[in-house]
């Protein structure tokens, strides 16, 4: 099927997909072009290291345009995506068990009752050099705060701040109560305002 | 007296004011409450840092890699009437078919006495056969120890509404079970691709 070189920009995601469905390569080419930095942007901030992100985004894209004849149009297909990147970001970071082993707390505690009977006493987080070579090519201090947030909060405070999704967006994408979804964005700000709090407006 | 507890912002009035939408209450209690400012001016920072974050992107190639080992789905086939083509063979067998039903019905319309006899005999012959089974279906099944039991059961509409209700119950987790076991994982939700 030819299709108007350009014309796909101007559809929306759910009418390239369907063209995706009938086998238009360009459509599969269209998504990949729409998603790569966001989702690369997300993923390299969740695992801090280029190569994996790399590998992590590539295995995202594969999983979803393999699956593309099986998706369902009533969800948004850029939560799909998000949702897929997201879910092999937490897993790579759970098996580096680097970033995984919270310090401050398990991840699937919900109340700070939880997160403090589960929270390992040690007081100061390791930085590996894969870290270092990251937030220098990451560069920002807010980025290097990002970093040192855990996995959970990381993925909640970046889709909600850094990729405007709503609350009840990331909820249905993380599998998570509307409620954590929040705690965990505004335990994330208070994070990053504690640790921002002594660096001067970079703007 | 004791002066009333303060409240400071919660973290859905901090949304609030950075929507424009923070409540009168609480932009009066910000106006005199130095700490619930800090706290706005530097959540706002955090946000207007986030928000300037720059993205990031893959190397050069990237969906050439991808699409590398992406299979691009053929659309779905289009059913297409088809008809089957008329052979020798095929013509001579519906011929017979039809030859074989004009004889019959043309037999039948000449000797319609005799087939009504036939059929009169047929049938009688079934319902004997029939009327016989039933009857000793019904003293086999009378002469066991626990057909007593079982319509004591049945002549109670209330237990026999909560054995239909068992059965139906049954049946449907069943059908469920099935359901979960034949759906292929991937048509279930876009999810867990």
């Amino acid at each position: 099927m030819a299709i108007r070189p350009g014309a796909l920009r101007e559809l929306t995601d759910q009418e390239v997909v369907s063209l995706a469905k009938e086998g238009s390569e360009e459509s599969y080419r269209e998504l990949i072009r729409r998603y790569e930095r966001p989702v690369f942007s997300l993923v390299f901030r969740m695992v801090r290291n280029r190569e994996q992100a790399e590998d992590l985004c590539q295995e995202t894209f594969i999983k979803v345009l393999n699956a593309v004849q099986s998706y369902r149009p009533e969800y948004k297909f850029s939560s799909w995506v998000f949702k897929i990147a997201n879910n092999a970001s937490i897993d790579f970071l759970r098996k580096r068990e680097l970033d995984t082993l919270s310090l401050d707390g398990s991840p699937h505690a919900d109340t700070p009752e939880l997160i403090e009977a589960t929270a390992l006493q040690i007081s100061e987080r390791g930085e590996t050099q894969l870290d270092e070579v990251a937030n220098r090519e990451l560069g920002a201090t807010i980025e290097v705060a990002i970093g040192q947030l855990r996995p959970e909060y990381r993925s909640c405070i970046l889709l909600r701040h850094v990729d405007g999704r709503s609350y009840e967006e990331i909820a249905e994408m993380l599998n998570l109560p509307l409620g954590t979804v929040k705690t965990y964005i505004h335990r994330a700000r208070n994070e990053l305002r504690i640790l921002l709090k002594d660096v001067r407006d970079e703007a | 007296m004791t002066p009333w507890p303060t409240h400071h912002l919660t973290a859905d009035d901090l949304d609030a004011f950075h929507t424009e939408a923070l409540s009168t209450e609480m932009q009066l209690h910000l106006e005199t409450c130095e700490d619930c400012r800090r706290l706005v001016v530097l959540d706002r920072r955090v946000l207007a840092m986030m928000n300037g974050l720059s993205s990031f992107g893959p190397r050069d190639g990237f969906a050439d890699r991808v699409m590398a080992r992406v299979t691009i789905g053929s659309p779905a086939p289009v059913p297409v009437l088809s008809y089957p083509r008329f052979t020798q063979s095929r013509l001579a067998t519906l011929s017979a078919l039809a030859a074989g039903m004009v004889t019959s019905i043309a037999w039948s319309t000449v000797n319609r006495a005799l087939l009504d006899a036939w059929l009169d005999r047929t049938s009688a012959t079934l319902w004997n056969v029939g009327t016989s089974l039933w009857q000793q279906g019904h003293s086999f099944l009378a002469a066991q120890p626990w057909y007593d039991s079982i319509r004591s059961v049945s002549g109670e509409p209330v237990r026999l509404a909560l054995i239909a209700a068992c059965v139906i119950g049954l049946y449907a987790t069943g059908l469920v079970a099935l359901r979960r076991l034949v759906t292929p994982s991937g048509s279930v939700s876009n999810a867990r691709a």
